[in-house]
């Protein structure tokens, strides 16, 4: 009977949600349909841009080494993904970046130890600009490593000694690999998984927001709509109506959640970041996932409870969400566990830290950690369900705006 | 084998405070098996929120009551309430689903057969073809009247009825109240607060007469009547509370 009850709440619920097609293209197909077109239409954009060089010349000798130069920065322009054209040109001529070769150029790179200048002057507050400088900049560097190679080689036949120019220049050549926090040598792919369980923390964000809106119309909304006093009437417990709201909205937060860190996810990959994901990764998120909803369920469902209006439920669960907000945009840029302990206890005492340390240390094989934090979300969001069962009371949610 | 309690609802000297004000001070009915009794008075008086802890869903102050032998406030209630048909003031149905999923709903809800439940609700509210439609495509006659099915669907024993009629046309109105006769005649005991007191007098056979969330008067409606020298409820109301509002 008690099951019928809640199957019958959750039936409601879900159907009620399913003909609502505009919630449902907001909180599920939009973000994954959304987040990989501004991806794709960033790179498109950027790639489509038209980016110009100008290499200014004030002395025929430099002649060669500025059409090295236009075709090295052509080269560079491919590289790097944009249209870039280079040409020979002058300053009364539009563009992005001018490259200046002046006078002298030619004598001082001739000498041995000559320094050669070359004046670059990029398009303020530009995009282009900046695509531009960082071209010039990559064949430059070339060129310049270029000139060295022939002044080593010119320098050893003087000295009549073999000399490898690469070995000269850089005779500190560095290998990097990757570790665990035990010290423990670890692959490529773990390193991968570890960037991406980054940008899952940041997209535990999408779990606690859809959660805490659902939850909040399943109960203020009811009350508003005025079809809440005729169900309480006519649940046997209240706790059944309570728990059957709360699958509907853990299912529909579930979905949400999904499609929007498979949008995060898809987002970062097209934007060229090299992610991977792993079984305990997978696992660790998802039953965060979990839990942080059925968190954000229990808390939007006490302060719902708590209202007045739908209005005054959605302020109050601005703080709820800026805390999430706070612990997982922090998480995108900070290591937790490398925090003073004074300042990792406070952390410790928002529940949602734990969802996002669960899902770091399961990126990086730090399992027992992993499950000691999950552990914690679980008691959290334990907690928090004990104390909105108990405040969903039908004289709070009836008598609130009299 | 337990006793049938005479009175479907026993109330005495129940208070409220709600805020800082008293919305109940003393009130107090005794509702018959099988009467039609209207609970009657002025907007505020106290009907809804005496109504709301009959039904378990506010809590009193003070006071004795029990509904259909049991105490509100008592763990038994769960089962209790079920065996009671609530219609609350201005209650609305969804407006993305059907009158057939309504019922559907309700129906699990009180643990009663879908099918039957279905029949019983095209039955009570005449809607007809219309229970396949959704809700927000119904007149306020039609949503009133499938709220009040959902109330009487599942043949309670007591169904307590807010403002039943309250805001709606003469062809609804006089439906719902040929739905409350047909009911009463067949045994179920009904408690319907208005403050139309010339409805009352059509349908009530007993009436307590709510003013300032005190019971100022209570009894059968020709009591009540002689009791105030009055013709009609409305003049018997008039005279035992005056002009205040």
């Amino acid at each position: 009977m008690r099951s019928r009850a809640v199957k019958a709440v959750l039936w409601r619920e879900l159907l009620d949600l399913s003909r609502d097609i505009r919630v449902v293209l907001a909180t599920i197909l939009l973000p994954l349909v959304s987040l990989p077109t501004i991806a794709l239409m960033s790179v498109v954009l950027y790639s489509t841009q038209s980016v110009s060089v100008i290499v200014e010349l004030e002395e025929e000798a430099a002649r060669d080494f500025a059409e090295r130069l236009r075709a090295s920065v052509e080269e560079k322009g491919r590289l790097l993904g944009v249209e870039l054209s280079a040409s020979l040109g002058s300053r009364s001529e539009r563009a992005d970046v001018y490259v200046t070769i002046p006078r002298g150029f030619s004598d001082n790179l001739s000498r041995l130890d000559g320094r050669a200048y070359v004046r670059v002057s990029r398009l303020v507050g530009s995009s282009a600009g900046d695509v531009a400088y960082n071209a010039v900049q990559l064949a430059l560097s070339e060129e310049s490593s270029r000139i060295v190679n022939e002044r080593i080689s010119r320098l050893s036949s003087l000295a009549n000694v073999t000399v490898d120019p690469e070995s000269f220049k850089n005779p500190l050549y560095v290998f990097t690999g990757y570790h665990a926090v035990t010290g423990a040598e670890v692959k490529e792919e773990v390193a991968a998984a570890a960037l991406t369980a980054r940008v899952l923390q940041l997209a535990l964000l999408f779990v606690v927001y859809p959660a805490v809106v659902f939850m909040t119309d399943a109960v203020l909304g009811e009350r508003e709509r005025r079809t809440l006093e005729k169900l309480l009437s006519a649940t046997r417990r209240r706790e059944d109506l309570l728990l059957g709201k709360m699958i509907a909205s853990a299912l529909l937060g579930l979905l949400a959640a999904v499609a929007d860190s498979a949008a995060v996810l898809i987002f970062f990959l097209l934007a060229g970041i090299g992610l991977g994901v792993s079984a305990p990764l997978a696992l660790f998120w998802l039953l965060s996932a979990l839990a942080l909803i059925a968190l954000s369920s229990a808390v939007a469902a006490i302060i719902s409870s708590r209202s007045e209006t739908v209005r005054a439920a959605q302020v109050q669960s601005v703080a709820v969400l800026s805390l999430a907000m706070l612990v997982y945009f922090a998480s995108f840029a900070v290591d937790f566990t490398k925090l003073p302990v004074q300042v990792l206890a406070l952390l410790y005492l928002i529940p949602f830290t734990h969802a996002s340390l669960a899902v770091q240390w399961a990126s990086t094989g730090g399992l027992l950690q992993a499950l000691l934090h999950l552990l914690l979300l679980y008691a959290s969001s334990a907690l928090f369900l004990f104390l909105s069962f108990r405040e969903f009371r039908s004289e709070r949610l009836l008598l609130l705006r009299n | 084998m337990p006793q049938v309690p005479l009175h479907a609802v026993e109330a005495r000297g129940v208070a409220k405070k709600i805020g800082k004000r008293e919305v109940l001070r003393g009130f107090s009915i005794s509702v018959e098996r099988g009467s039609v009794h209207v609970l009657a008075g002025p907007n505020g008086a106290g009907k809804t929120t005496a109504i709301r802890i009959i039904m378990g869903l506010v809590r009193r102050d003070a006071g004795e009551l029990r509904v259909l032998g049991a105490d509100p406030e008592s763990e038994e209630w769960g089962e209790v309430k079920l065996r009671i048909g609530y219609l609350p003031e201005e209650a609305q149905p969804y407006e993305r689903l059907t009158g057939e999923e309504h019922v559907r709903l309700f129906a699990s809800l009180y643990g009663r057969d879908e099918e039957e439940a279905i029949r019983r609700a095209a039955e009570i509210s005449g809607l007809g073809e219309a229970m396949r439609a959704r809700t927000a495509t119904y007149s306020k006659g039609m949503k009133r009247r499938l709220m009040l099915a959902l109330s009487l669907m599942h043949d309670p024993e007591l169904a307590i009825l807010d403002e039943p009629t309250g805001g709606l046309d003469v062809v609804s109105s006089y439906r719902i109240r040929e739905v409350i006769r047909l009911m009463s005649s067949r045994g179920t005991t009904f408690l319907i607060t208005t403050h139309d007191l010339q409805e009352a007098q059509q349908m009530a056979n007993r009436v307590t007469f709510i003013s300032k969330g005190l019971t100022v008067a209570e009894g059968k409606v020709e009591e009540v009547l002689r009791a105030y020298g009055a013709r009609t409820l409305e003049e018997a109301y008039v005279r035992a509370v005056g002009f205040e509002e």
